[in-house]
């Protein structure tokens, strides 16, 4: 005889144990000595989720389960909506041998109605869940990793050579705010390398073009156009703003100004300099890892080495 | 071609804000175009550094074109 849904359940619960929301809330946040594996679809996820948990879709299980709970003796409370398809996923996890499984029961509903928070990501609207949909593929991005990015604030520091492709990455990949500082306007010889601009935007401020050029590719990022020469007496009320500052300027006098700021402000730089067919990159986060001036306490004479 | 410098600098970016992966933090990444190699160098803090280190001297920005050499720390004599 065919099995019906109360079959299935009841078959579950003889093998899966079952906790109360009140002891998992009790046990804290999920880490080391236990996993908290959220089985429901994502767009009940986006509802709310229980802080750190790690999500599944239930139809995803067997598929992901491997490469988010590599170890089979980890301890795992799996939860739904309701309580029964965690019991179900329970089982099915029981069967790849995991073998310290529990199912929450009651679900996000009993959690709730216990009065105990949920965690909601960034919102994103239908268009966003496209544009950034190949994202969501990747585990370590996430919708969690876009809200992030769309809550970050990243600096530009010249919009030439280097800061031309950074920026249309970053914004392809969905930085909230993009700020371009620099004092120069587009010349026809930029456009060799400066991909940024354009034939037609010659003559006008680099960052006006940058705008122009991001918010074409991608209207969700706010532009803020700095159209001025970076110096002793802005760099810190404009670091102030961002949380990180890419650093692509092609000067020694700006390389240590915003080296030197960045390590009073506590930013980190993404440092990256090029020289003819050669060029270099780091990260410089102050006081976790070298500073420019770790590596070059003063600048080279004059002339001497191209910047 | 600075694209292949400038793509590095945004995804070490984007890694910084999602908080995955290893950044360069440390780390100097090398590229020559020609021979189209990546190289690494290690870094090391300064513990000596007159920003980051122990006991800093720098604790107010400075004038950077007088440190780079572009003009001059003192006024230049009249015999110069």
């Amino acid at each position: 005889m065919a099995k019906t849904q109360q079959d299935f359940l009841v078959a579950a619960r003889q093998e899966i144990p079952e906790v109360s929301v009140e002891e998992v809330q009790e046990r804290g946040q999920p880490g080391d000595d236990f996993v908290l594996l959220d089985v429901r679809e994502n767009d009940e996820v986006r509802t709310g989720y229980i802080d750190g948990s790690v999500a599944i879709p239930r139809g995803f299980l067997e598929f992901q389960v491997g490469g988010k709970i590599p170890q089979t003796d980890k301890e795992v409370i799996v939860y739904c909506a309701g309580g029964a398809r965690s019991l179900l996923a329970a089982q099915v996890l029981r069967s790849m041998g995991y073998d310290n499984v529990s199912s929450m029961s009651g679900g996000v509903t009993r959690w709730k109605d216990a009065g105990f928070p949920l965690q909601r990501d960034r919102q994103l609207g239908t268009e966003q869940l496209e544009r950034y949909s190949r994202h969501f593929l990747l585990p370590q991005v996430g919708e969690k990793g876009q809200g992030k990015l769309l809550d970050a604030k990243v600096l530009l520091v010249g919009a030439g050579g280097l800061g031309s492709p950074a920026a249309l990455y970053l914004a392809a990949a969905g930085i909230g705010t993009l700020g371009l500082v620099d004092a120069d306007v587009v010349d026809l010889s930029n456009l060799q390398r400066q991909v940024l601009h354009s034939n037609d935007r010659i003559g006008i401020p680099k960052t006006e073009s940058g705008k122009i050029a991001i918010n074409q590719l991608n209207p969700d990022v706010n532009v803020q156009a700095h159209n001025m020469r970076l110096t002793t007496d802005n760099v810190l009320d404009l670091f102030a703003e961002y949380d990180i500052i890419v650093d692509g300027c092609d000067n020694f006098p700006t390389r240590y100004l915003v080296n030197d700021a960045a390590v009073l402000a506590g930013k980190p730089v993404v440092h990256g300099s090029i020289f003819q067919f050669e060029g270099q990159a780091s990260v410089f986060k102050p006081h976790e890892g070298p500073c420019y001036r770790c590596l070059f306490p003063t600048p080279p004479p004059p002339g001497l080495v191209p910047s | 071609m600075p694209g292949v410098i400038g793509v590095v600098q945004a995804t070490e970016t984007v890694k910084l804000i999602i908080g995955q992966g290893e950044p360069l933090v440390g780390r100097l990444l090398m590229y020559d175009s020609l021979a189209m190699t990546f190289r690494e160098v290690r870094l090391r803090r300064d513990p000596n550094c007159p920003l980051c280190g122990e006991n800093p001297t720098i604790t107010e920005l400075v004038n950077y074109e007088e440190l780079c050499g572009l003009i001059p720390a003192e006024p230049v004599g009249a015999a110069g």
